[in-house]
């Protein structure tokens, strides 16, 4: 009996079957989910990316951040993401919407990013990371990115954005364009809105909490 | 009508092995030469990658060699570097000797063959000059993606011919697994590389394609194609056919069915469906099925008798390969449970396993299958015994290392992550998990050493059936004598 055809067909129909339950399956269930425009603020959520911020989100993807660092937020009952303060809430499909590639990760090297901009106030603190991570954090095993920055000569002024590191004497250290699309990609970076579905992902309540730790210390 | 008859109809049209060998010798040398010095790139790569994770300094300044680039470069050139070259080396040998019939002119595989190289030299190129696609085994641009699916279309095609070309309908197991990762890789490689690249799936989405696509680049290539050597060389090797051949076919379909979804478990917790979750999850506990299954042929067939005339380097590998497949089956399970996954998700465990998949499995069964079929192709034994012996030993102790290294910084890291009053900051993190990453440092160092004495010995052995001719005897490749996987 000829088995050829059989194995084929069958081949065939395995990978369809498996195609339409993990991806067309999903592109039909979900596919279809839009922003949230929320009247009382006159906006839609998740925000929209300024040109700059997707020329970051370019700069992230092309550099590999997504090597060491994950974006997503897990619930409280898998591991220590929201008591680290990586989040308010778990994160939700919703929150990717307005990213042209989607960065999950898959290792830890470094912490969560997904929130990364509420916990850092400004674009240059972010310069100070990027530029010397050993000395921004003390025990960081984050390289350092001086390839996103430039010496240039300083002519009359300062420029405002010169980072407060050592330089040859009349030079100063400035970031380039994709060290300034960066650091804005990474403030932007943060899910604070609270959808419908979110409802069930953030931790629970302080008192719930303090209940659970008194139980455990008697 | 007798027997013979029936099986071959035309027995006048039987093609002898030395016309078949002919037919394939210059692309599978090929293959087998290109895999090798994929092998110690894709090697080379890893091993920077991983001083990197120790010494944060190494080649930072540059931005061609900032880790976030050498990590995907070395996946890729290990992937499809040294396993598609070595897939289609294995692949085409196999064919071509279970289907008893010719490859059409080695030509035109041999040119399919440097456009898949010259394919993926242009994808590693695109990466480092930041052209990645950002997605996991798709990193590479869609430019070079391009140039592989056309090379791809011309080597197998020239692989369907032989099938087309056997004249006995009836297919071996190898030939079922053979037969089924041939097409099922370029379908994959269409539905990854139009969804994501060309496409527009928006949001997590793309992450369920990619944990899919990656992992069934393994699932439903590599892993196929290794089982199938297994399923070839352990009986000859053996001397036995194999034992409960009758249930090979359920092992075959089930694990293509649960192996496909497997991918899926890596979004465990991850801002996906639920049930996208819990599929991925429940079909690495249904690969329980399969793994019982080709267990039982595996291991049964391992007992059923002692080596044919002595255990040559072939048989070693292949045993290693065996069990390392039942042993990824089995951890695969461990990192399943939710107690388990809510510590050793997104850690190096994930990494762990994606080395026990590709190279404890995949890697060790197609070296078996290297070392049985290059001498066979050659007429001449292995060039050095003490480079395969050298080769066997660095390799099982390498990846051992690199495996368990990989598991325990995965735990410990998976832990500290998980204790945030213990380890308050991330660098407390780091200092928990980075001296076992040491190991993983000389774990890759240790597998180098092996490649090379691998890619020596090869490079011998083309070039004595290149400019060395010693004529050999025709009749001492059939039936396949072990003498001839040493230097006797």
């Amino acid at each position: 009996m000829n088995r050829g055809p059989y194995i084929f067909l069958g081949a065939f129909a395995l990978l369809a079957f498996s195609w339409t339950a993990a991806i067309l399956a999903n592109q039909l269930g979900y596919g279809t989910l839009t922003a949230h425009y929320d009247p009382l603020e006159g906006t839609s959520f998740p925000a929209p990316q300024p040109g700059i911020v997707a020329r970051g989100a370019k700069v992230y993807t092309e550099l590999g951040c997504a090597v060491c660092h994950t974006q997503q937020v897990r619930r409280a009952d898998l591991g220590g993401d929201l008591a680290r303060g990586w989040g308010e809430r778990a994160s939700v499909a919703r929150d990717y919407l307005r990213e042209e590639t989607v960065q999950l990760g898959y290792n830890r090297v470094g912490p969560d990013l997904r929130n990364v901009g509420s916990r850092y106030e400004s674009a240059e603190d972010f310069y100070a990371l990027l530029y010397a991570p050993e000395q921004a954090l003390p025990g960081s095993n984050m390289p350092a990115y001086r390839f996103l920055f430039e010496e240039k000569k300083i002519l009359g002024e300062r420029s405002a954005e010169a980072l407060d590191v050592d330089a040859p004497a009349g030079y100063q250290v400035v970031p380039t364009e994709r060290a300034r699309s960066l650091a804005a990609y990474l403030n932007y970076l943060h899910d604070t809105y609270a959808y419908p579905e979110t409802l069930y992902v953030y931790p629970e309540e302080e008192s719930a909490d303090e209940e659970v730790t008194a139980e455990e210390g008697q | 009508m007798d027997s013979d008859s029936r099986i071959f109809p035309n027995t006048s049209r039987l093609p002898d092995w030395a016309e078949i060998d002919a037919s394939i010798k210059v692309p599978v040398l090929f293959f087998v030469y290109a895999a090798a010095a994929w092998l110690v790139t894709a090697t080379v790569l890893g091993f920077i990658a991983t001083v990197q994770l120790v010494q944060p300094a190494f080649l930072a300044d540059f931005v061609w060699t900032t880790h976030g680039k050498i990590v995907p470069l070395a996946r890729n050139a290990l992937i499809y570097g040294w396993g598609f070259n070595a897939a289609f080396a294995v692949l085409i040998w196999m064919s071509a000797r279970l289907c008893r019939a010719p490859a059409p002119k080695w030509g035109i595989t041999l040119v399919g063959a440097l456009f898949w190289n010259v394919g993926v030299k242009v994808g590693l190129l695109g990466i480092i000059i930041g052209h990645s696609t950002g997605h996991f085994l798709l990193e590479m641009p869609s430019y070079a993606a391009a140039l592989m699916f056309v090379s791809y279309g011309i080597i197998g095609a020239s692989i369907a011919i032989i099938y087309a070309r056997r004249l006995e309908g009836n297919l071996f197991v190898s030939q079922w697994y053979g037969l089924a990762a041939l097409f099922w890789f370029p379908w994959l490689f269409t539905i990854g590389q139009s969804a994501l690249v060309f496409g527009s799936i928006r949001g997590t989405g793309q992450a369920i394609l990619a944990v899919w696509y990656g992992h069934n680049v393994y699932a439903l290539f590599l892993a196929p194609i290794a089982l199938g050597a297994i399923y070839y060389i352990l009986p000859k090797r053996i001397g036995r056919p194999i034992v409960g051949y009758a249930w090979a076919s359920l092992g075959f379909w089930s694990f293509a069915l649960f192996a496909t979804f497997g991918g899926l478990a890596y979004l465990a917790g991850s801002p996906v469906p639920g049930w996208v979750q819990a599929t991925g999850v429940s079909a690495n506990f249904m690969m329980l099925v399969p793994l019982v299954v080709i267990g039982y042929n595996f291991i049964g067939t391992m007992m059923s008798g002692s080596p044919a005339g002595g255990s040559g380097p072939a048989l070693g590998f292949i045993k290693f390969g065996a069990f390392a497949f039942l042993a990824a089956g089995l951890m695969i399970k461990i990192f399943s449970v939710p107690q388990v996954y809510a510590t050793t998700q997104l850690t190096f465990v994930s990494e762990a396993m994606n080395q026990m998949h590709w190279y404890a499995f995949v890697t060790m069964s197609f070296f078996g299958a290297i070392y049985f079929f290059v001498p066979r192709l050659t007429s001449q034994p292995w060039p050095s015994g003490a480079l395969i012996t050298a080769h066997f030993w660095s390799s099982v102790a390498g990846v051992i290392m690199v495996v368990g290294s990989l598991v325990l910084a995965g735990i410990a890291q998976g832990s500290a992550i998980n204790n945030v009053e213990a380890y308050p900051l991330f660098s407390d993190i780091a200092a928990q998990y980075s001296g076992y990453l040491v190991a993983t440092v000389l774990g890759f160092l240790t597998l180098l050493v092996g490649q090379l004495a691998f890619l020596v010995n090869i490079l011998i052995a083309i070039y004595q059936t290149c400019f060395a001719k010693t004529a050999a005897d025709p009749t001492l490749l059939f039936p396949n004598p072990p003498a001839m996987e040493v230097n006797s």
